[in-house]
């Protein structure tokens, strides 16, 4: 594929984190904050509060989004810093093939916890 | 550029006396570099190629190193000065304090003592098509008549056009440290050089090249090329642009019609309105 | 990727002095301007999230296993080095979250402005859009000190 769609996706996951992982730090850290405004109960990270959080499927929608996006943002870009240590064609397949199945990995071990996790 | 324009080491005075400190390698007895110093007296005007023109007529005359315009537009002169890539002949000692501190460029083999091995530097930039290319062979084979363009139109360009090829963006481009594959600011610049004239239409034949693995998504904005380069190119702006044009085309919609030429010495109505070339600045 | 031109890219010399800076060409800064330096952060930073990431979806995992094994994690996790972790996690995030925000108009080649004649002194797109990066760092410098402030008084 021509790199710059590949390019562009990381730019647009790039966009998305920007969004849902901010939601996600807001929520895990400055949670202090968030609850002087009245928006969450504390503790954020009680097992209460963690399972119902996850029971929701608009939150499993959002954290396998959040999953897609980084894996997908994070190894291209890990893909790019490799490739430009290692930058022959041979190395690059080599770093394709690995970046790829580790995300496919963790994509579905990450998916799994999600879906049952809405189910608990 | 502006930053280089100080005075940061503090300057020294006209009769003082310069320590040239040269990273020397002899390929054909050394096998890392070797140092070596030299006092040189200072001159008014003295450039760094002035002093190592003085080391080699006056103290040393196997010293090495490669100019040819000693007026910054040539690049041939590009060395690591003072812990920056700059051309010898563009700085004056006297920006640089008593110990000058002169090394090969970085990223690129010595060949012997200061002269760097340009020839991957020319190879990137051949890689890029860095001429004009249009679809109309006729009109290219035997022309006709010239091709239009406004000054605006130039303007969108002409800044990318004064690379010196001297080679120091890339001994300042983090990517370039690492990756030979990588094709640098300097042909990625020139790329965007044509991708933006108005006479071009060769954006889709160029992404051949520069959408590819080691293409211009290898940039990710340092911006060192940018300070390096002493032309005022601005490489790292032509690289952002061109990331641009793979995704929505180069900034003009279709290449620039052949035109009848006006007579000598024609003006338009509007031609006092356009922008002037500048005045020489030096 | 470079196409095997006409040229040889070695000429015929008995031996060179290479001056590639490899790995040092990355880490080192020296005097080159703000964004060279925000360019290593950056990758630096992008490098310890995708570390991490792995790692978090297996802890944060283990919420299916019961609220036992929720709270003894939470318990490990609670240790003075995983706090210092998680900080650094904070801070990675925050920096380049930030610094991404930049990034993300630039390599697109907006808040750079346009291309001119090069009148001396050299005008550099980057040194346009300083008063942003200088503004988006003070954010992330406001983020990270309420982040760490509220973590450790958690
Ligand atoms: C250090 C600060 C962080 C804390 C305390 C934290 C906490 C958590 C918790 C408790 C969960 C479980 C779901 C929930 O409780 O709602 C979770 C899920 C998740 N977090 Fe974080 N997180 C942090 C940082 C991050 C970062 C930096 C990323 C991205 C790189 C991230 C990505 C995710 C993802 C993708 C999930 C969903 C995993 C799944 O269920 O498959 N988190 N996080
Ligand atoms: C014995 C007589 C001459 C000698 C030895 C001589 C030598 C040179 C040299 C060495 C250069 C530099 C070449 C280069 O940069 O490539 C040059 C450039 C030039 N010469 Fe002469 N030259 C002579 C006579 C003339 C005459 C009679 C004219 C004009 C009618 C002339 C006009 C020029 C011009 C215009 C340039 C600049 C060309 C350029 O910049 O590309 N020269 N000359
Ligand atoms: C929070 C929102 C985020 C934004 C706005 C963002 C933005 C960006 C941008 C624009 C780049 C391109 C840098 C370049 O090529 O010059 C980048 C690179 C990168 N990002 Fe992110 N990012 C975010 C989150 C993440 C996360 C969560 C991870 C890890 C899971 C990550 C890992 C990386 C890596 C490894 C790189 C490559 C670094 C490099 O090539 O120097 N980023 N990011
Ligand atoms: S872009 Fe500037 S630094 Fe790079 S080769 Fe051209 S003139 Fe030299
Ligand atoms: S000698 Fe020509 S640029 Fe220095």
């Amino acid at each position: 594929m021509r790199e710059s769609r590949l390019w562009a996706f990381h730019l647009i996951c790039g966009a998305g984190l920007l969004v849902l992982l901010s939601l996600h730090m807001g929520l895990m850290h400055y949670a202090g904050i968030l609850a002087l405004l009245g928006w969450v109960r504390e503790p954020v990270l009680s097992f209460p509060s963690v399972v119902e959080r996850g029971r929701g499927a608009a939150w499993a929608v959002m954290y396998v989004l959040l999953l897609g996006f980084a894996l997908y943002h994070g190894l291209y870009g890990l893909r790019g810093v490799l490739g430009e240590i290692w930058d022959t064609p041979r190395a690059a397949r080599f770093i394709n093939a690995g970046v790829v199945t580790f995300g496919l990995a963790v994509l579905v071990y990450g998916v799994a916890v999600a879906v049952q996790a809405a189910r608990l | 550029m502006a930053e280089i324009t100080g005075n940061p080491e503090g300057s020294v005075p006209e009769g003082g006396i310069l320590t040239l400190r040269v990273a020397r390698y002899d390929p054909e007895r050394d096998r890392a570099a070797r140092p070596q110093e030299w006092k040189v007296k200072i001159l008014p005007g003295m450039t760094v190629l002035d002093a190592l023109f003085a080391v080699k007529e006056e103290q040393d005359g196997s010293l090495a190193f490669r100019c040819s315009c000693r007026m910054g537009v040539c690049g041939s002169c590009g060395m690591f000065i003072n812990g920056k890539p700059r051309l010898a002949c563009n700085t004056q000692v006297n920006e640089l304090g008593p110990v000058v501190e002169v090394a090969p460029l970085p990223n690129h083999d010595a060949i012997k003592d200061l002269v760097p091995d340009l020839a991957l530097t020319f190879r990137r930039h051949r890689a890029v098509l860095p001429y004009i290319i249009r679809n109309d062979v006729a009109e290219m084979e035997s022309p006709t008549r010239e091709f239009g363009q406004t000054p605006e139109e130039l303007a969108r360009y002409v800044q990318f056009s004064y690379c010196l090829k001297c080679s120091l963006c890339l001994a300042a481009c983090p990517t370039v440290s690492t990756s030979e594959q990588f094709l640098g600011p300097q042909a990625l610049a020139q790329a965007y050089r044509f991708v933006a004239d108005t006479r071009d239409a060769g954006l889709g034949e160029r992404a051949g090249v520069v959408d590819a693995s080691h293409g211009v998504f290898g940039c990710h904005l340092a911006g060192a090329c940018s300070e390096a380069c002493p032309k005022g190119v601005d490489p790292a702006l032509g690289i952002q642009l061109l990331k641009r044009s793979l995704f929505v085309g180069p900034p003009h919609r279709a290449p620039a019609q052949v035109v009848s030429a006006f007579p000598e010495g024609y003006r338009t109505p509007e031609a006092a309105e356009r922008p002037k070339a500048p005045p020489p600045s030096v | 990727m470079v196409a095997e031109a006409q040229t040889p890219v070695r000429t015929q010399v008995p031996s060179r002095l290479s001056m590639r800076l490899g790995l040092r060409g990355w880490v080192y800064a020296g005097r080159y301007p703000a964004e060279r330096y925000l360019y290593i952060l950056h990758r630096l930073c992008g490098l310890g999230l995708i570390l991490y990431l792995p790692l978090h979806v297996w802890v944060t995992g283990r919420r299916l296993q019961g609220p036992e094994a929720w709270q003894q994690t939470m318990a490990i996790l609670s240790r003075p080095v995983f706090v210092a972790g998680e900080i650094l996690v904070l801070a990675a995030f925050v920096f380049h979250a930030i610094n991404g925000f930049r990034l993300l108009f630039g390599h697109l080649g907006c808040a750079l402005g346009r291309p001119e004649y090069p009148v001396y002194p050299y005008p550099v797109a980057l040194h346009r859009q300083r008063r942003l990066t200088t503004a988006l760092m003070v954010l992330a410098g406001a983020f990270l000190a309420a982040g760490v402030w509220g973590l450790l008084t958690k």
